[in-house]
């Protein structure tokens, strides 16, 4: 028998005056169920339009170093040291009188294959802690493109009643218990 | 109700300051309305589209792969480039399609890092400008090669000759610049798009849906995914500027690492990332144009976003003149005798009526008209003025590189140049290819990033202050 | 892999600009050494003309008292070649053991860009299949390959005819001396104004001619160092 279960409140954030930052709704309803005493690692959100973290009274996201980032523009800066350094070992070719190494034209494809691997890098430490791509079901409402923005609340079954009526009485339009689907 | 909208905004006043409240990011509508703006062009198109689409597929094939199929059949003796010019029409317009490059990164990573905020909805046209014109771009060094088909030989990899690329070459350096840019600025069109892939797929059936549900990576809008989203373009915006100066600077030591007269000189890598920028926005503005009109964005491209960028087209056009002249000067001043016999051959000799016209597309007519509100607010004198830019840009890659070329220090190997048509052919054919390219793309990329219209319009607000409102923007960070 | 550079031979050319008559004698002979193509008067008036040892011809003075300024250039084999740094693929690279600068035809994929680098515009261009009609390839050297289109190529100082040299020394059990191969357009010079030797064999007569003081060196203030030296001294040219 699963304890817990989950609700997804929809919010609508077009009100009065305000075109697109009503925000009153979910906001109320985040503090009612933190009074209930849901954390704030069992709310989530899912909106169209990227309202900060602040604007919505959440706690910041935890920063961190973007590792990812780092290994990758490391890996670019040592792909770029084995072509202008290595490669003059392998086959020793003189061209203009010059040196085989050691002069100021390794800098230009060093920075190049860096800030190539540092790109690369943000990639895919954007997909890494995003996990994407998934293809796995998810819980998901497509109105948040028509200007609502959903409240997912995970929380003991006990209290069902308590959460819906959280979520209704501070505005919600519809409360459900989502289904995971695929996107 | 989107009949409505659009011909409210299609009936824009263009000055706009009389009512404030037609600037864009003050007069917000309901979310989903915006999304249908953006998505009814995108997912409908009409047969004079498919018209133009085929006929551009034409040319394409035609002039671009037809003449270069035969050019490799018989030879790069077919087009104008001779002892001494090496280089002619394939070059100058690499030059200029790089250049155009130059546009998107800058509109949009610089506009980013500075907070500028009427670069919202004009980033994803102006980045998606980068990546078709480094494919367009792209194509010519490889079609200028003598012997394409081992143009590998140039890549840094294992291979059973035993043998690496010269990495003390310009031309290296220009193909690892070239990609790095390329992969670095579809990344970054790419990852602002993720949420408008998403809200795409959510209006979408059939063939479109499966495309946007695959592209969307499974975005659900979740806080976390806005933040890592956020984080990664602060850092990308940072990282892409350098690199698109490094782009533009490398294809000028192409011409600078030289010991040839007019070419070797340490001016000319600002010089060619200060005209690249100067031909690229002018091309955002000329494009941007274009869609607004016929994607009907009316709601999204406001005359201040004009304005804006015709104020930054006016800042480069007097960067250009200043680097312009630093080149120009010293040679005149100072310089050998074949830097006066170059200077000559380009003041009254045979590149005199491409330098005075480059000269009068370049400084006399923008500097002498921009400073105009009402020309900066009116589209048809934008039009014109930003396509008289581009064709000097032209110009001015047409006399430095096949142009300089025909002067050198010897005056028996002097020789004079005249492009022929297969060379014509390919330069007029990557034009097509450019707009066909923006053509198809536009129909399946969402041209006006929503969701970075909808932050912005968060952020903006109006307050009274004594006796007037003034309009006041909020800190998103 | 070592800096300093241990060179087996170190040719130098020395051509005496008071003899040369500008007969185009070398010219000729070169082209038939070396299997260059002929491209016909079309192509010659687009510059496209393949020589690879060409008479510059510049007129003193004016008219009536003008005199004809022949000159011959060719690939000056420079010690710093602006032509082969630039090169993406080390199609074209300085040879130590020769102390030339060397052209590999199937190295190159013909960016052209050494063309544009070199001051003396000595670089020639494949820009069509080389074309020799009858019963020109029956003159055809087998020594020389015959060069594809889309192929950069310019003057070997008869690089085939110094390792002819080399092989025929080595036969005979001794090391390569002065005199041993002469090239083409050197061969072929009715004036003897072309001198070639080895400035690493004492003997050569090219010490002499090098350090006359009339020497000069073609654009030498590019720093290039070019191996060829021109004689020049007052009003003695010919013509």
């Amino acid at each position: 028998m699963p304890t817990r279960m989950t609700l997804l409140g929809l919010f609508n954030t077009t009100g009065p005056g305000h075109p697109i930052d009503y925000l009153g709704p979910v906001t109320g309803a985040m503090d009612s169920l933190r009074i209930l005493g849901l954390r704030e690692q069992d709310m989530a959100l899912m909106m169209g339009v990227p309202y900060t973290s602040k604007m919505l009274g959440r706690p910041k996201i935890h920063e961190r170093i973007p590792w990812v980032t780092l290994i990758g523009a490391l890996i670019g800066l040592g792909t770029a040291w084995a072509l202008t350094f290595a490669t003059q070992f392998h086959y020793p070719i003189r061209v203009g009188g010059r040196p085989f190494w050691g002069n100021p034209t390794a800098w230009i494809p060093i920075f190049e294959l860096t800030m190539l691997g540092l790109m690369l890098g943000t990639l895919f430490n954007f997909l890494w802690k995003c996990a994407f791509p998934s293809t796995q079901p998810q819980v998901y409402n497509p109105d948040i493109n028509h200007g609502r923005i959903a409240l997912e609340a995970k929380f003991d079954m006990r209290y069902e009643d308590d959460v819906q009526r959280a979520m209704l009485e501070n505005g919600a339009e519809q409360v459900y218990e989502p289904e995971k689907k695929p996107l | 109700m989107l009949a409505d909208a659009q011909t409210k905004f299609k009936n824009l006043v263009w000055p706009h300051e009389e009512n404030p409240r037609e600037r864009l990011l003050l007069d917000p509508i309901p979310q989903e309305e915006m999304n249908q703006i953006m998505l009814k062009p995108m997912l409908s198109a009409s047969p004079a589209y498919w018209l133009v689409v085929a006929i551009l597929a034409a040319i394409v094939a035609v002039c671009i792969f037809g003449v270069w199929a035969y050019q490799i059949r018989w030879g790069m003796g077919i087009d104008g480039t001779r002892r001494p010019v090496g280089w002619g029409i394939f070059i100058s317009t690499f030059v200029f399609w790089i250049g155009i490059s130059h546009s998107g990164t800058f509109v949009s990573a610089i506009l980013r890092v500075f907070n500028a905020e009427f670069r919202r909805p004009i980033t994803r046209a102006a980045e998606l400008m980068v990546t078709i014109s480094l494919a367009c771009g792209g194509l010519f060094p490889v079609v200028h090669l003598g012997r394409m088909w081992v143009v590998y030989f140039m890549v840094p990899m294992p291979n059973q000759r035993q043998l690496w690329p010269n990495l003390q070459s310009a031309l290296v350096w220009d193909l690892l610049a070239i990609t790095t840019y390329l992969i670095s600025s579809t990344i970054y069109v790419y990852l602002p798009m993720i949420p408008d892939l998403a809200m795409a797929r959510d209006h979408t059936t059939g063939w479109r849906h499966a495309l946007y549900k695959i592209t969307s990576l499974g975005w659900r809008g979740a806080e976390y995914e806005f933040h890592y989203l956020h984080k990664a373009l602060n850092i990308m915006a940072l990282a892409i500027i350098p690199i698109m100066f490094s782009v533009h600077t490398i294809v000028a030591w192409d011409f600078a690492m030289t010991q040839q007269i007019g070419w070797s000189t340490s001016i000319l890598g600002p010089y060619f990332v200060i005209g690249a920028i100067f031909s690229g926005v002018s091309a955002v503005i000329t494009l941007l144009l274009v869609v607004r009109r016929t994607m009907h964005l009316e709601y999204f491209l406001r005359p201040e976003h004009f304005d804006a960028l015709a104020k930054l087209v006016l800042i480069f056009a007097i960067s250009w003149v200043y680097f312009f002249f630093n080149d120009f000067f010293v040679e005149w001043y100072g310089g050998e005798a074949a830097g006066h016999a170059l200077l000559s051959f380009q003041m009254h000799g045979g590149l005199a009526p491409y330098w005075w016209a480059m000269l009068v597309l370049n400084i006399v007519i923008p500097l002498g008209t921009l400073w105009s509100k009402k020309v900066r607010s009116s589209p048809i004198a934008l039009f014109l003025i930003t396509i008289g830019i581009n064709i000097g840009m032209y110009l001015e890659r047409v006399i430095i590189v096949p142009g300089f070329l025909q002067r050198n220090r010897m005056p028996f190997n002097w020789g004079e140049y005249t492009p022929r048509l297969p060379e014509l052919s390919i330069a007029f054919g990557t034009l097509a290819f450019f707009i066909l390219l923006y053509m198809l793309a536009s129909k399946i990329i969402p041209l006006i990033p929503v969701w970075e219209v909808l932050e912005g319009q968060l952020s903006h607000s109006r307050r009274r202050i004594g006796q007037t409102v003034v309009t006041s923007v909020a800190d998103l960070e | 892999m070592s800096e300093t550079v241990v060179n087996d031979h170190q040719w130098k050319m020395v051509i005496d600009l008071d003899t040369c008559t500008g007969c185009q004698a070398c010219v000729v002979a070169c082209h038939a050494e070396n299997n260059v193509p002929t491209v016909g008067a079309e192509e010659v008036r687009r510059g496209r003309s393949r020589h690879w040892i060409r008479i510059e011809r510049y007129w003193d003075g004016e008219y009536p008292d003008i005199k004809a300024r022949f000159m011959p250039v060719l690939c000056q084999q420079c010690g710093h070649a602006p032509c082969e740094p630039v090169c993406p693929t080390f199609a074209t690279y300085h040879s130590d053991t020769q102390d030339l600068n060397v052209q590999v035809y199937n190295r190159c994929i013909g960016t052209r860009y050494c063309a544009n680098n070199c001051p003396y515009s000595a670089r020639v261009f494949n820009w069509f299949e080389p074309y020799f009609p009858d019963p020109m390839q029956e003159q055809l050297n087998p020594d020389v390959t015959v060069r594809g289109r889309g192929v950069m190529e310019k003057c070997t100082f008869c690089i085939q005819r110094i390792h002819y040299g080399e092989e025929t020394a080595r036969k005979e059990g001794r090391s390569m001396r002065d005199g041993d191969m002469v090239p083409a357009c050197a061969q072929s010079c009715p004036t003897h104004a072309i001198t070639f030797g080895d400035f690493l064999d004492p003997a050569s007569p090219i010490h002499a001619l090098m350090e006359s003081p009339r020497a000069i060196r073609l654009l030498n203030e590019l720093g290039t160092d070019p191996a060829v030296t021109y004689l020049k001294g007052g009003d003695s040219n010919v013509g």
